[in-house]
């Protein structure tokens, strides 16, 4: 049979298509999974009802320091705040990643967490913050200081509770140093820490989505335990 | 009756068509990351149905396509770019192809600091 005089400008016209739909409908069909590495393999654990998870993320709105002052960056002057290492779009990725997965967690300001928030109903408590002189920024000592401790002397010493963070700073040292401090700290209350992300100016947007991702995954696990 | 077109000119055609429209696609996904569900966008928006990250991996595959077509595409005419660095050639010429050359691999290979 003698095919058609239009049989290869529609074969053209189909290929063409091809090249940009076949990746158009591969995304809509990733993000409606929640991306193929977070879907939960066939022989593990079922997956969770987002109802029974409740994680509770407090970043602090700070930037890290850095080995040179930039002195237009503190006086607000520069356009930092549309970066993504910001911790507040840090965070915001984070809700992202767990919204991915059914999870929606509760998100505030460190320093204006509600007096009446009860963060032992919470699970995971995930601290998002800068490293400041070397150190996590002050807001998260205080919240060690002024929530965790009087949690744990309610509970006779017996907080149950799970801390994960993630440390933003200008490398990947500095922020693993921040994180020793965090997890003594935990060590001293004796509650659950899990180091999260170190995220620093050098990893790609990718990079940091992918580690966001990493963690939210382990989140859900945590809520879930 | 116009001769029947062999089909080395539809597969050109085809990638043709693919890198004009992928390209734009790709253009048109780079913008939406710059605009619309970007950094500056308020939490939760969506385009298409697509979020911030899913645009970014659309926009990562469109570009591998692209790439792809394109290499595809020089492939398809390697003859008839070498026959213009020969028959062509000069000193003005090879500077245009270093330069090409330049711009594709420095910002890959060059240290970073």
């Amino acid at each position: 049979m003698k095919p058609s005089r239009w049989s290869k400008p529609v074969a053209v016209v189909a290929a063409a298509i091809a090249c940009w739909l076949v990746p158009l409908l591969w995304s809509l069909q990733r993000q409606r999974t929640g991306g193929v590495s977070l879907r939960p393999k066939e022989d593990g654990p079922a997956p969770l009802r987002a109802a029974t998870v409740r994680p509770l993320i407090l970043y602090v709105d700070a930037w890290p320091t850095r080995a040179t002052l930039d002195l237009r960056e503190i006086q607000g002057l520069t356009t930092e705040s549309e970066s993504t290492l910001a911790p507040a779009k840090v965070a915001d990725h984070l809700v992202s990643a767990l919204g991915r997965l059914g999870i929606t967690p509760e998100i505030h300001r460190l320093d204006r967490l509600p007096p009446a928030t009860d963060v032992s109903a919470y699970r995971p408590v995930v601290v998002v913050y800068p490293v400041r002189h070397g150190r996590p920024a002050a807001e998260v000592a205080a919240f060690f200081d002024r929530r965790v401790e009087p949690l744990v002397a309610r509970q006779n010493g017996r907080a149950d509770l799970a801390v994960a963070d993630v440390a933003v700073a200008e490398t990947p040292e500095i922020a693993a140093a921040a994180q020793r401090s965090v997890g003594e700290w935990s060590r001293y209350y004796k509650i659950r820490y899990e180091a999260g992300p170190r995220l620093d100016p050098r990893l790609s947007l990718h990079r940091e989505r992918q580690l966001l991702a990493e963690l939210a995954g382990r989140i859900r696990a945590e809520a879930g335990r | 009756m116009k001769p029947e077109l062999p089909p080395r000119v539809w597969l050109d055609r085809a990638v043709n068509l693919g890198l004009l429209w992928t390209g734009s696609l790709l253009a048109g996904s780079g913008l939406a990351l710059k605009y619309r569900v970007g950094y500056t966008a308020p939490r939760g928006a969506t385009v298409w149905g697509l979020d911030g990250e899913g645009w970014a991996g659309l926009h990562w595959v469109l570009s591998l396509v692209v790439l792809g077509l394109l290499a595809l595409h020089l492939f398809r005419h390697r003859r008839w770019l070498w026959g213009v660095l020969v028959a062509r050639f000069s000193p003005g010429l090879l500077a245009v192809v270093l330069i090409c050359a330049l711009l594709a691999g420095a910002p890959v290979l060059w240290p970073g600091e």
